[in-house]
């Protein structure tokens, strides 16, 4: 046994200590409060702790529900903040020029998935129009390409075709939905339709057909439009 | 002897869940566990709460006591842990009730020492109550218990050097905090 050293050191406070420390006697009626279940606050017991695993799942559970929820109304809300026609408008008639000047489909496909994430298919060559440059803006929250064509005639009609994501999931028809915002002749003509999860805005310039938009992956028509 | 076999005698008919043993084997160690969890919280009510919490534990998990360290160490590590534990609800700054107690009690002495006692008696209490916890388990069950090192070391889990230290430090602490005060009072 180790030697307790302090012994004798500190008289006064060891004395103080044992008579303010002294053994006292347990109170009557504990043994029957140990007997009565749940007397005792805050003791582990056995159904509670076999309780704690299933609050925890339960806990766990609602929490995955809350974020699912959480991320569909996300999701509503990204749909309420899609470009509408004006700022389409807005965005076609913009002065600022291409970030990117080229007429090569697959070099425009790849600068526009680079920046903007959206894929888009252009086929390699059209006789009826010519693609020019393409641009990339943030329309509240909302990566859109621009797509600048000219038709191949005698008057050069220019467009704008705006392509961005819908939010919604992927349709499999090849165009789950067409609008014509505007009418023919009226300035400017817009022609909107989705396609997968993409949804596609053709405006033409004043005066032009945004039609001829159509002609860039149809060049042998326009299916009736 | 007598006393080892009839403890041992109990323990086993307490595993076989005999409410009679238990309750003598209470009997025989309650006071001695309510003392640890009062003189350690300074508070009756958190004292008994930690006295039934130990018992609880200690009928519960006696199946697993192998005999390995003594009985009684064995039963004050479930007090000392339930202590620790213990989310002290109200902490009692100051023990004035015992105090006045002491001072109409107290006989054969002057006013004054009266006076003077159950104030140094006052301050020590408080000391001793903001003293950290390893500090103050050390104390406790050294001049409650009375208990020697090597036990106190088995109890703590911790090598009897360290009892020691613990020991030492919480005497400085004390003597510094009790001179400074009572030094300012009396002078």
């Amino acid at each position: 046994m180790m030697a307790d050293g302090n012994m004798g050191k500190d008289n006064w406070l060891e004395a103080e200590l044992r008579a303010q420390l002294r053994p006292v006697s347990a109170p009557a009626g504990l043994w029957t409060k140990i007997q009565s279940p749940g007397a005792v606050r805050g003791a582990d017991s056995g159904p509670t702790r076999l309780l704690w695993p299933v609050i925890a799942v339960l806990m766990l559970l609602a929490s995955a529900d809350l974020l699912w929820e959480f991320s569909k109304a996300r999701g509503g809300l990204r749909q309420t903040t899609q470009p509408n026609p004006a700022e389409l408008a807005a965005l076609a008639a913009s002065p600022e020029a291409c970030d990117l000047y080229s007429s090569d489909p697959a070099r425009l496909q790849k600068w526009v998935k680079s920046r903007s994430g959206i894929e888009i298919e252009i086929p390699a060559h059209s006789s009826a129009v010519r693609i020019t440059g393409a641009r990339v803006a943030n329309v509240r929250g909302t990566m859109v390409a621009s797509l600048k064509f000219e038709a191949a005639n005698d008057r050069s009609e220019r467009g704008t075709v705006l392509v961005w994501k819908s939010g919604k999931s992927p349709v499999s028809r090849h165009v789950a939905s067409m609008g014509v915002f505007g009418s023919r002749g009226a300035s400017p003509e817009m022609v909107s339709w989705s396609q997968g999860e993409n949804v596609f805005a053709a405006v033409a310039a004043e005066g032009a057909s945004a039609r001829e938009a159509c002609l860039l992956c149809h060049p042998e028509g326009t299916h009736g439009i | 002897m007598l006393l080892e076999d009839t403890q041992s005698a109990l323990i086993e008919a307490c595993r076989r869940g005999e409410t009679d043993a238990q309750r003598s084997l209470f009997n025989l160690h309650k006071d001695r566990v309510y003392t640890i969890a009062l003189r350690y919280s300074g508070d009756a009510a958190t004292a008994e709460d930690v006295t039934q919490e130990s018992f609880v534990k200690l009928f519960a998990a006696i199946g697993k006591f192998r005999g390995e360290s003594g009985f009684e160490s064995w039963l004050y590590r479930l007090v000392v842990n339930a202590c620790f534990d213990q989310k002290r609800k109200t902490r009692r700054l100051l023990p004035l009730v015992d105090a006045v107690v002491a001072f109409l009690k107290g006989p054969g002495r002057s006013p004054l020492e009266d006076l003077l006692q159950t104030e140094q008696s006052s301050l020590l209490r408080d000391s001793i109550a903001r003293l950290d916890p390893e500090y103050r388990m050390v104390v406790v069950l050294r001049y409650s218990l009375g208990l020697p090192y090597d036990e106190i070391a088995t109890i703590l889990d911790c090598p009897a050097g360290t009892v020691a230290s613990r020991l030492n430090r919480a005497h400085s602490i004390l003597e510094r905090r009790l001179k400074g005060k009572m030094g300012r009072r009396l002078a």
